[in-house]
């Protein structure tokens, strides 16, 4: 049964220094592969989930897998407008992001009905 | 308020000394009483709790009881008998298949 709203999962957490950034993504991906649609959210030093050496992350080796089935499913992250790093590397291997302002974020939450925040 | 035939799905993603294990706990509770069902999902650090004495107990009140296996597995704990080991897509199905569903990470 898919959900009559998309699922708004918030990511804020550091993927340099805690194992949970990987696991919202994880858990995303989860309930994308059960059909269930998804906006994922990166805020703040979340965006490191698509540095391009995955060896510094937290569970590196899994994030590289998850976000790579994230986006063989076409799933984009929603990247808070200013958190990209400059560095040319990031997002190296090109994975849909789309800017998203605070009041962008805001507006996605009146459209879920379930939010996992991280 | 009689929430019979509502259910409620409560997942909880934080360590059993973490303030969120009783709030989820009291609020399955709470929703018990009603007359709702309750179904609680232990996931990530949560995994840990699943046969915390707090947590049986709520599963002995009727709530229905998950434990994330992968979870599990990474932090080398052995599966529990006092709880459905399962996967994401169960998670799913209680997020798709529940009236209310709090995250509590």
């Amino acid at each position: 049964m898919a959900a009559r709203h998309p699922v708004l999962v918030l990511i804020s957490e550091d993927p340099r220094v805690s194992h949970r950034a990987n696991e919202a993504m994880r858990i995303a991906l989860g309930l994308v592969a059960g059909e269930t649609p998804v906006d994922i959210v990166l805020t703040g030093p979340a965006v490191h989930l698509l540095d391009e050496d995955t060896d510094d992350l937290v569970d590196g080796d899994d994030i590289a897998k998850f976000r790579a089935s994230l986006k063989k499913l076409g799933i984009p992250f929603l990247v808070e407008a200013g958190a990209a790093p400059a560095d040319p590397s990031w997002n190296a291997h090109g994975h849909p992001v789309a800017p998203i302002t605070t009041e962008g974020i805001a507006a996605l939450v009146p459209k879920a009905e379930r939010f996992l925040v991280f | 308020m009689n929430l019979a035939k509502r259910k409620l799905g409560l997942m909880v993603s934080t360590a059993p000394e973490h303030p969120n294990l009783d709030t989820a706990l009291g609020l399955g509770r709470a929703a018990l009483d009603r007359g709702a069902e309750v179904y609680l999902y232990l996931i990530d650090d949560g995994v840990v709790g699943v046969e915390d004495a707090r947590v049986q107990d709520l599963a002995e009140r009727g709530a229905k009881l998950f434990v994330c296996a992968y979870g599990c597995q990474k932090r080398r704990r052995p599966l529990s008998d006092k709880a459905t080991n399962c996967g994401l897509v169960v998670l799913a199905d209680i997020v798709n298949a529940t009236d209310r569903f709090l995250a509590f990470n």
